[in-house]
């Protein structure tokens, strides 16, 4: 059997609600291979947050398992932002940190990804001194400077305008060229995907079950200088969306 | 000194309105007080005679530091229990069940009865029995108003520390801690005097020191200027703690939350 970072078999997740029982997830299964990035791709509220929840081991399944290697180390960029209000942009990095690196490495790394993030000179700023973006951003740079084997991202660029967008894509590229963790994304913007993704799950609309999977042959690197190629692989989804829909 | 004045116009006013209204209830004892006897309604000099002399004995400053060191052991065992309570009962929905009613019962109890009980358990000969009075009397709201503390901390929070593998010890100090600090500062500042109250309360009651215990002794020798000397000395040093650090402190922490 392949390497797997993350593996979903059979996984239900149901809530109980006031109107009953509801389904988010349903027999859903998926794997990711080390380094892989795989971008869910779907309706909005048809349950990816959940598979974020449950990969990230915040909530467990209610039928099926997930299964996570041994000492996968794991970052989540939330949806919205999840800094400590108390501390400083810095500190909220040292705070996931902690106990990972030697602090003399630990400060290497921050200032590298602090750097390449732009975020160097809002290092000593607290987080409500921030606008929503930069919070974002700091975000990205706490989950990148714990080095993850596996990268869950929620939809991270949605409220960044697209310089800022592009920037944060290109380091999130960098970070995953030089680091080689396993992503999963979440997104409702199928150019985001290609653009970054290995392999494209396209989700149908709640509860959250594989409708297609579009492996993305071209490397990454190419994609992103390669306008032609992302439009090409655009139509692909597209066909694919409407074709299963 | 003038833009000074023009600067905090509301506040010194305010001040003024204050401290008139403390003079006037001066006065009002002193006129009242010529129409008693000092066994019943000692005179404000008199007062000031038996406080002078209280200085003079030394045990003044002895014994408000005795009563203060009490109120300071009991109300922080007090907030360190409640505080260990609430973390512990927090979210376990059956912990929490099983602590509250014994923790009602506790509030339910008079003083009286806890202090009928702290004496004859630990003597009256040490200040053991009046830092367990001060500490069973404010445990009860130390934990309450600790757990509603805790309840309001951001679980979105606490979530992503988990997510990053934080240690227990970690997310105690760096979340749930400082989301508590303004809800802290505002417990300790209203329970404080509340504890205080309570140590006179105990000391008066079953010990053999403290301010307390004198303002008994003072009682019942029919020394009825030093019982009101005692008083003005509770007084003073409720108020100095007020405007000293308390205010300060919830000045500190509304500052914080905003």
């Amino acid at each position: 059997m392949k390497e797997r970072v993350l593996e979903f078999v059979g996984v239900c997740r149901e809530f109980q609600t006031e109107q009953g029982t509801l389904t988010a997830v349903e027999n859903l299964s998926l794997s990711a291979a080390p380094g892989e990035v795989v971008a869910l791709v779907g309706p909005s509220g048809c349950g990816k947050t959940t598979l974020l929840n449950m990969a990230a081991g915040i909530l467990s399944p209610t039928r099926g398992r997930v299964i996570r290697a041994a000492a996968t180390r794991v970052a989540y960029v939330f949806q919205e932002p999840r800094l400590l209000p108390w501390k400083t942009v810095e500190e909220n990095l040292r705070f996931v940190q902690e106990g990972v690196f030697p602090e003399g490495e630990a400060a290497r790394i921050r200032k590298e990804i602090l750097d390449q993030a732009g975020l160097t000179q809002f290092r000593q700023a607290y987080p409500h001194e921030l606008s929503g973006g930069l919070k974002q951003r700091v975000e990205l740079a706490r989950a990148l400077v714990v080095q993850p084997s596996l990268l869950l991202l929620d939809e991270p660029f949605k409220s960044l305008d697209s310089p800022a967008r592009r920037q944060l894509q290109n380091l999130l590229k960098a970070e995953h060229g030089r680091q080689g963790f396993t992503v999963l994304l979440v997104t409702h913007d199928p150019e985001e995907a290609v653009l970054l993704a290995d392999r494209v799950v396209l989700l149908s609309e709640r509860p959250a079950r594989i409708r297609r999977e579009l492996p993305l042959e071209m490397p990454r690197e190419r994609r992103s200088l390669d306008q032609a190629v992302i439009h090409s692989s655009l139509e692909k989804i597209h066909m694919a969306a409407a074709a299963a829909g | 000194m003038i833009t000074f004045i023009t600067r905090h116009k509301k506040e010194l006013q305010k001040a003024g309105a204050g401290l008139f209204g403390l003079v006037a209830l001066l006065v009002l004892w002193g006129l009242l007080a010529r129409n008693y006897h000092p066994l019943i309604l000692p005179s404000p000099l008199e007062t000031w005679r038996a406080l002078a002399a209280l200085w003079r004995e030394g045990s003044l400053a002895a014994n408000i530091l005795i009563t203060l060191r009490r109120t300071v052991y009991g109300y922080s065992l007090a907030l360190l229990a409640g505080f260990c309570l609430a973390l512990f009962t927090k979210g376990a929905g059956l912990l929490g069940a099983l602590f509250r009613p014994i923790l009602l019962v506790v509030q339910i109890i008079p003083p009286v009865v806890w202090m009928v009980l702290a004496v004859i358990w630990f003597g009256i000969a040490n200040g053991q029995a009046s830092v367990f009075l001060i500490f069973i009397v404010t445990l009860p709201l130390a934990f309450s108003s600790i757990a509603a503390g805790l309840e309001s901390v951001d679980g979105r929070l606490v979530e992503m520390a988990r997510v990053y593998r934080r240690s227990r010890r970690q997310i105690i100090a760096e979340i749930y801690l400082p989301a508590l600090y303004p809800h802290l500062i505002s417990t300790v500042s209203v329970g404080f005097s509340f504890a205080w109250k309570a140590a006179i309360f105990a000391e008066f009651m079953g010990s053999t020191s403290g301010v307390g215990f004198l303002l008994s002794t003072a009682n019942s020798n029919l020394e009825t200027e030093k019982v009101f000397a005692w008083v003005l000395v509770l007084v003073a040093v409720m108020l100095v703690c007020e405007y000293g650090l308390l205010i300060p402190l919830r000045r500190r922490a509304a500052r914080w939350s905003s």
